[in-house]
């Protein structure tokens, strides 16, 4: 009886006590508002990151205790960054500082708007993402929402990713999501993803009634972003969203019908899209790990350092991917390996092996036949996805040329010379014994006998 | 059964036409006086038509470099007849390729009269580096009228030299495989030849063997003193062992037992040799060679 | 002209056959048994390529080892020169003719393949 007990406090303890981040990263968020009264305008969306176990502070960009960093560590895991006319931010959570954030690994989620400060584009600009200028809107005459205000900004957005590893299946096959806000411009650096894109009708303008577009928007079409995500080098995440409002209550709860369509949905995708979206920036998803790599010569399972030209080796290499709050095996079936020396000399796909539910991580394996080249090779499986955290992973091993007893011997081809030291050795032989045992004949008469 | 499956769905078919065209009749604009024309860079006239709205000009209006390409129209309000300003004025290219929007922004006066230009002297870089086939639309919308026009115009043929427009953009996904192509084995001579010329290195023997019974070459000195030759043969013997031991040494042996061996056969040969031979110069002083 | 160049060859050849002691006409049988061998091997070489070419090198070099030893075993037995090699038997002269062979072969041996 005393044992049940204590097996129920222990099972209540650890359901109590159970406080692990989903994210892989950590649960410290820190959220910049432009003012405090703003936290009601998101209050669904902050609740539904608490019940995510994330612990959030509020500050404003303009408070002089709000610092990214104690003692030089990250203080904090995330970012939020909802604050986007605040034109004074304090030093510790300048551009400059967020940057480093960055480059620490920490991940930031930024809300921009028609009203962005130039501060926060300083900041875009350093991830090839260029904001439109301040009062300027996404408008779509075509596909604005049924209950905009007259101004066409709220639109419902045409285009958005297809990449599960960002979005869930059922967020991009779902209803539209609502959008008012500014658009930006993406740049061609692979780390960027476009998420969410306005249709072909779209451009990026201010929005004054008496006016002509007379010069050029910054990006017309289904080139006006509206969210992109980026993935930094050291894997960490950064997305810029162009309206804060797509996180707001008012969004989340809002029906959505495109005007001069009669499709209609109760609610607007934008909570389910926030979801996906922050669960992908804080690194709840699309992370992926090497759990084991193991290289080694057919038939046989050392690991060696050094292999011989054309050897043939089995290469394998086990990825964990993170998804629905715990490891699991990856599903990637483009896992390429590659074999370098300066150049790559060989690139094989790796061939992905069927695993068990219970297994965490999926085994990729080829059959590798080493070049005739003799030098220092790296094995490496370089692996950068859009949406998936990269992996690099790279073995140094050497090559070295036959040894002297490797070669292929008794060739056809040198049967002659086989034949002719062969013939030397018999020949040197005979003339040995006949040189001891000849009698000199005397038919020749000797000179020098006199 | 099928055909009236087939009625219904035609059926339906001729309801959403209807219904489309209605939509387009909803228009708040009105498109009037569509007139296309394209100067070639001599100033000669290749193309000038004029496009009853709604309808598209249906061949593909064909641009090559140098040419001037020209549109200018009417919009007006479908209620009052009177001229608009949009807010929105464009006429965007669309590529049938890849779907890139090119836009061109027009100019609409108060009169509602428009007029827009694309030279190819001029044209964006996005253009000129990707020719082909554009989708030519002109997209009109303003915020007081809630029904916003779209009016496919036709189809732009861009014919220009490819221009390239530097390195294409680095773009993360599956490479190709790279297979490594290994030196080809080195080709072996036919087999009869090798044994053919085993055979021909061989020949001299032959020489050898006869010219040895030429010059009458014997071993008789055997036969004249057995007891000393005794050493001699020993000592051939030793050295036909040496011989033996360097054949097993290439078919088998490592170089470890091989002079192990060799050590041992020295020492015998050497002893031998210098008892043997020491002999031999006694029989020479002997007068016996 | 070839008549006179016949008569030459026949006067050279009787002197030969007369004036060389018959040990030294066992050497350079030899000799001459030696020197086809190598040119045959070497005729193989240019029509077939030099693959493999350490067999090549090593069939090759015997010849030429065996040539050069038989040649010095002649010259040091030959009685026209015990002036110049007076401390040096014959042999003596064939005890190293022997050694040097027997190293040579081991060489050869080792390279062949």
């Amino acid at each position: 009886m005393r044992c049940l007990l204590f097996i129920f406090a222990f099972v209540l303890a650890v359901g109590v006590f159970r406080v692990e981040p989903r994210s892989t990263t950590g649960n410290r968020v820190l959220v910049l508002l432009d003012k405090e009264d703003d936290k009601a305008l998101y209050s669904k969306f902050f609740n539904s990151l608490e019940e995510r176990e994330y612990q959030l502070t509020y500050k404003l960009p303009t408070d002089s205790t709000v610092d990214l960093f104690s003692y030089g560590e990250r203080a904090y895991d995330h970012v939020i960054n909802f604050a986007p006319k605040t034109k004074n931010y304090k030093d510790k959570v300048n551009p400059l500082s967020l940057l480093n954030f960055v480059n620490k690994g920490g991940n930031i989620l930024l809300g921009a708007s028609s009203e962005l400060s130039e501060t926060m584009r300083d900041f875009a600009r350093e991830f090839d993402i260029d904001f439109d200028d301040i009062d300027t809107s996404v408008i779509d005459h075509f596909n604005y929402d049924i209950s905009d205000d007259g101004k066409h900004t709220l639109i419902n957005a045409k285009g958005i990713t297809n990449n599960e590893a960002i979005l869930t299946k059922n967020v991009i096959e779902g209803p539209p999501v609502l959008f008012r806000g500014i658009a930006h411009k993406v740049g061609t650096i692979p780390l960027l993803t476009k998420v969410l894109w306005a249709g072909e009708t779209a451009y990026s303008y201010e929005t004054k009634a008496d006016q002509q577009v007379d010069q050029e928007p910054l990006v017309v079409g289904n080139k006006v972003m509206l969210v992109s995500a980026l993935q930094a080098r050291n894997n960490a995440r950064v997305t810029f969203v162009g309206s804060t409002e797509l996180f707001s209550d008012r969004f989340f709860d809002s029906p959505i019908q495109r005007t001069n369509s009669a499709e209609s949905f109760p609610k607007s995708g934008n909570e389910d899209f926030a979801k996906d979206l922050t669960k992908w920036t804080f690194q709840e998803k699309g992370v992926l790990k090497v759990t084991s790599r193991h290289h080694h010569k057919e038939n046989e399972t050392e690991e060696l350092e050094l292999y011989r030209i054309k050897d043939n080796i089995i290469y394998t290499i086990e990825i964990s991917e993170y998804a629905n709050d715990h490891w699991q095996a990856f599903n990637g079936t483009d896992v390429q390996f590659e074999a370098i020396m300066l150049d790559p000399y060989i690139r094989k796909t790796l061939t992905p092996l069927p695993t068990s539910p219970e297994q965490q991580a999926r085994k990729y394996k080829a059959h590798i036949q080493l070049p005739d080249v003799y030098g220092v090779f790296t094995f490496k499986v370089n692996y950068k996805r859009s949406g998936y955290s990269y992996i690099e992973d790279s073995s140094v091993v050497a090559i070295r040329p036959f040894r002297h007893n490797e070669y292929p011997r008794y060739i056809s081809a040198a049967y002659p010379y086989y034949t002719g030291a062969a013939s030397m050795i018999v020949g040197f032989l005979l003339f040995s014994a006949i040189w001891f045992f000849n009698k000199e004949s005397s038919k020749i008469v000797k000179k020098k006998t006199s | 059964m099928i055909r009236s499956l087939i009625n219904i769905i035609s059926w339906r078919a001729f309801l959403l036409v209807l219904l489309t065209s209605v939509l387009v009749q909803a228009d708040d604009f009105v498109i009037s006086d569509v007139k296309i024309a394209v100067t070639t860079s001599e100033s000669v006239r290749k193309l000038y038509e004029s496009i009853p709205y709604p309808s598209s000009f249906d061949k593909p209006i064909q641009l090559t470099s140098g040419d001037d390409f020209k549109m200018i129209f009417v919009v007006n309000d479908k209620q009052t007849q009177k001229g608009v300003q949009p807010h929105q004025a464009f006429l965007t290219l669309t590529s049938e390729k890849n779907g890139n929007q090119i836009p061109i922004i027009i100019r609409v006066r108060e009169n509602g009269k428009s007029k827009v230009e694309l030279d190819m002297k001029s044209a964006p870089d996005e253009l000129l580096s990707s020719p082909g086939n554009y989708s030519l639309d002109l997209i009109i919308g303003t915020f007081s009228y809630n029904d916003p026009l779209k009016y496919h115009v036709g189809t732009l043929e861009i014919d220009v030299p490819i221009q390239s427009s530097g390195p294409s953009p680095v773009v993360y996904g599956p490479k190709p495989e790279i297979h490594h192509i290994f030196r080809p084995d080195e080709k072996l001579p036919p087999i009869w030849l090798s044994y053919s010329f085993m055979a021909i290195v061989l020949i001299p023997w032959v020489f050898l063997i006869g010219a040895w019974a030429y010059i009458g070459v014997n071993v008789s000195l055997l036969a004249r003193a057995p007891e000393s030759s005794l050493m001699s043969i020993l000592f051939l013997g030793s050295l036909l062992a040496i011989e033996i031991l360097f054949y097993n040494y290439w078919t088998h042996l490592n170089i470890f037992q091989t002079l192990t061996w060799l050590t041992g056969l020295s020492i015998v040969a050497f002893i031998t040799g210098q008892k043997a031979l020491s002999d031999v110069q006694k029989w020479r002083s002997l007068g016996l060679r | 002209m070839s008549d006179k160049v016949s008569s030459a060859i026949q006067k050279l050849w009787t002197s030969y056959s007369k004036n060389t002691p018959q040990s030294l006409q066992l050497i350079d049988t030899y000799l001459v048994f030696i020197l086809f061998s190598g040119v045959f091997q070497f005729v193989h070489c240019v029509l077939v390529g030099t693959f493999p070419y350490n067999a090549f090198l090593a069939g090759f070099i015997s010849t030429v080892g065996s040539f050069v030893l038989a040649a010095n075993l002649r010259i040091q037995t030959n009685p026209d020169n015990a002036g110049e090699f007076k401390s040096i038997s014959p042999e003596r002269a064939f005890a190293e003719f022997v050694f040097c062979n027997i190293v040579l072969h081991f060489f050869v041996v080792n390279f062949i393949g």
